[in-house]
C-alpha cells in the first residue's frame, strides 16, 4: 500500500468484512438457541453443547482444508478449464489458486504485513461453514452421538460446502461456465445444499423415539420454549445481515477487470464481481423476510415456530438472485418458497416418515432449492460473470443465466453435494455402531447424568450447616 | 523466536522493497511443523472425546433409568 487511495481501499475492505464475521457469530448464537428451545429439557445441554462444538471442528479442519478447496476446485476438476491457469486440473497456481492463498502452511494463512485481506476473507468463508453445519445440527437433536455429528459437521461444513462454493460460488467456477449457475446470497451453496445433507443423514438416523405412532401417524414434538425460539430466530436475522454484507465485495473497479480501456467503474459487487448495490440488496433482504412471515403467518395458521421460520425461508429463497430483483419480485418468491418448504415438510414426513426436528430441511433444503429453479426463469438471460463479455482464449463464453441451468445447479447442490453424501457418511457411522445414542439413553434424556450429579450437589450444600 | 527485533529496521527494508514486509509472527518458516501439530490435536481430541462419549453413554445404557426418572432430578437452585 503505497498510496493512501489505495491503503484506504485495502483498510476499508479488511474492515468491513471483520465487521461482516463479528454479525455472523450471531447466527450461530441463534442456532444454538434456536435448537434448546425446541428441544425437550432432558436434552437441553447436550443439545447445546453439540452445535458448540461444532465451532472448533470445523474451524481447524477449514484452516486445514477448507479453505485450500475452495482455491482449488473451480475447474471440478475436469469439468472446465480455469481462466486463470486455461486448465481443467486442480486450481493450485496461476496467482488465485490453492497454493497462493490457502494451503496451511502459506505465509498468508497468518500474520503478514503483505497482506490485510486473506484472514478476514478466510474467516467470513468460516462463518458460513459454521452456518451450514448448524443446519444440519437442528435437524438431527436428542437421538445423535456428538462423535457423529462432529464427523458430519466437518464433511458439511469443511469440505461439501467448499467444494460446491467453488463450483457455483467462485468467480471461475465451472457451474457458471457451463450451467449459468446465479446464487448471489447462497440458496443453494449453503442452503440447499446443508439441507439435502441433512435429509440424507435422518433418512438413515431414523425419528426420535415416540414421534410416529404404530399406524404412521406422526406426532407433534413442538418447541418447549417458543421464547427461546423466537430470540434465536431473530438473532439468525440478525446474523443474516451480516451474511449478505459478506458475500459482497465492497468496492472494487471493474473497468480494469473487465478489460474496458479507459473505463473506471467502482461500485460493490457480489461474489462472482458483477455488479450490485448494498443498497438494493437491503431493501430485497427485508422485502423477502416480509414474504416470507406473511405466507408463513397464513399457511400456518399463525403458528409462532413456522411463521417465525417462514421468514427464514422466504430471504432463503429470494436469496439466489437478491443481488438484481426488484424488492416486490423478492418478496413474492420468498412468499411462494415459505409454501413450497411447509408443504414439503409435511408430506415429506407423512410418506417417508422423516423427522426434522426444527424443519431445518424445509426451511433451508426445500426453499433454497425452489430459489434456485425459480431465479432461473426470473434472471433468464442476464449474464452469469462479467468475465463472459468477450470470447474466452479457447472460444467460448461463460453461460448465461438460464432456468435448466439453475434447475441443474439445485440437483448438484442438494443431491449430489448434499443428499448423497450425508447418507453415505451417516450409513458409515451407522455400520460402525457410533451414529445414534442408546435407546435407554434417549429415554432418560442425554442430560440424565448431569441432572443427576447436580441433584446431588444441590443436596450437599443444602445439607450443610455452615 | 523474534522474527523482527526492530520495527523501524524492518518497516525502512520493506518500503525499499516494495511494500513486502513479509510475516511477522514468531518463527516464520516453521509453519509446516505448526500444520502437523494442528493435526495431531485434532486427531488427537476426536479419538480421546469419542471414547469418553462411548464410556458416558455406555454407562448410562447400563443403568436403565426410566423415561420419567429425569422428572425427579431438577434442581431449582
Amino acid at each position: 500500500m503505497t498510496s493512501q487511495l489505495d491503503a484506504l481501499q485495502t483498510i476499508f475492505t479488511e474492515f468491513y468484512y471483520w465487521t461482516t464475521v463479528v454479525l455472523m457469530f450471531l447466527i450461530h448464537v441463534g442456532f444454538c438457541m434456536y435448537e434448546v428451545g425446541a428441544s425437550r429439557y432432558k436434552h437441553h445441554q447436550h443439545t447445546l453443547m453439540k452445535n458448540t462444538m461444532l465451532i472448533p471442528l470445523v474451524t481447524v479442519t477449514w484452516f486445514l482444508f477448507g479453505w485450500w478447496i475452495y482455491w482449488a476446485f473451480p475447474t471440478g476438476p475436469g469439468l472446465a478449464p480455469s481462466i486463470m491457469t486455461e486448465s481443467t486440473g486442480l486450481v493450485l497456481g496461476g496467482g488465485f489458486g490453492g497454493n497462493d492463498l490457502a494451503n496451511p502452511t502459506n505465509e498468508l494463512m497468518a500474520v503478514t504485513l503483505n497482506d490485510h485481506i486473506m484472514g478476514v476473507f478466510w474467516a467470513a468463508f468460516l462463518l458460513f461453514s459454521w452456518t451450514a453445519a448448524s443446519i444440519v445440527s437442528g435437524a438431527v437433536i436428542e437421538r445423535i452421538t456428538t462423535f457423529a455429528f462432529g464427523i458430519l459437521a466437518i464433511a458439511i461444513g469443511s469440505v461439501f460446502w467448499s467444494i460446491d462454493a467453488a463450483w457455483g460460488w467462485h468467480f471461475d467456477g465451472w457451474m457458471l461456465k457451463l450451467l449459468g449457475y446465479h446464487d448471489a446470497y447462497a440458496s443453494g451453496v449453503i442452503h440447499a445444499v446443508a439441507g439435502g445433507f441433512a435429509l440424507g443423514v435422518l433418512v438413515v438416523l431414523g425419528p426420535r423415539i415416540g414421534k410416529f405412532t404404530s399406524s404412521g401417524e406422526p406426532r407433534n414434538i413442538g418447541p418447549r420454549n417458543p421464547w427461546l425460539v423466537t430470540v434465536g430466530l431473530f438473532l439468525i436475522y440478525t446474523g443474516f445481515w451480516g451474511f449478505y454484507a459478506a458475500c459482497n465485495v465492497p468496492i472494487y473497479d471493474l473497468g480494469p477487470e473487465y478489460g474496458m480501456e479507459g473505463v473506471t467503474f467502482f461500485t460493490a459487487t457480489n461474489i462472482y464481481l458483477t455488479p450490485t448495490t448494498l443498497s438494493g440488496i437491503t431493501m430485497n433482504f427485508l422485502m423477502s423476510l416480509s414474504g416470507g412471515l406473511l405466507a408463513g403467518y397464513v399457511i400456518s395458521k399463525g403458528d409462532p415456530f413456522w411463521t417465525y421460520s417462514s421468514g427464514l425461508a422466504g430471504i432463503i429463497c429470494a436469496s439466489a438472485g437478491n443481488d438484481l430483483y426488484h424488492p416486490i419480485q423478492s418478496l413474492i418468491i420468498g412468499m411462494i418458497g415459505v409454501v413450497i418448504a411447509y408443504k414439503m415438510h409435511y408430506w415429506v414426513e407423512r410418506k417417508f416418515k422423516i423427522d426434522d426436528a426444527v424443519g431445518a430441511v424445509a426451511v433451508h433444503g426445500y426453499a433454497g432449492f425452489a430459489g434456485l429453479v425459480i431465479c432461473g426463469f426470473v434472471l433468464n438471460g442476464y449474464p452469469s460473470s462479467g468475465y463472459g463479455v468477450g470470447e474466452m482464449w479457447d472460444g467460448s463464453t461463460y453461460a448465461a443465466i438460464n432456468p435448466l441451468g439453475m434447475f441443474v445447479g439445485a440437483i448438484v447442490m442438494f443431491f449430489v453435494l448434499g443428499m448423497i453424501p450425508g447418507w453415505i457418511i451417516a450409513k458409515v457411522l451407522n455400520g460402525m455402531g457410533k451414529l445414534r445414542i442408546p435407546r435407554e439413553v434417549e429415554l432418560a434424556g442425554l442430560d440424565y447424568q448431569i441432572m443427576e450429579e447436580a441433584k446431588e450437589d444441590e443436596k450437599a450444600v443444602a445439607s450443610s450447616s455452615s | 523466536m523474534a522474527t523482527v527485533n526492530n520495527w523501524i529496521d524492518h518497516l525502512t527494508a520493506a518500503s525499499k522493497a516494495d511494500g513486502v514486509a513479509g510475516p511477522i509472527f514468531p518463527g516464520a518458516g516453521s509453519e509446516g511443523i505448526l500444520v502437523i501439530i494442528l493435526v495431531i490435536i485434532w486427531i488427537g481430541w476426536t479419538v480421546i472425546s469419542s471414547r469418553q462419549e462411548s464410556d458416558k453413554l455406555e454407562k448410562l445404557a447400563r443403568k436403565r433409568p426410566s423415561s420419567n426418572a429425569w422428572k425427579s432430578n431438577i434442581t431449582d437452585g
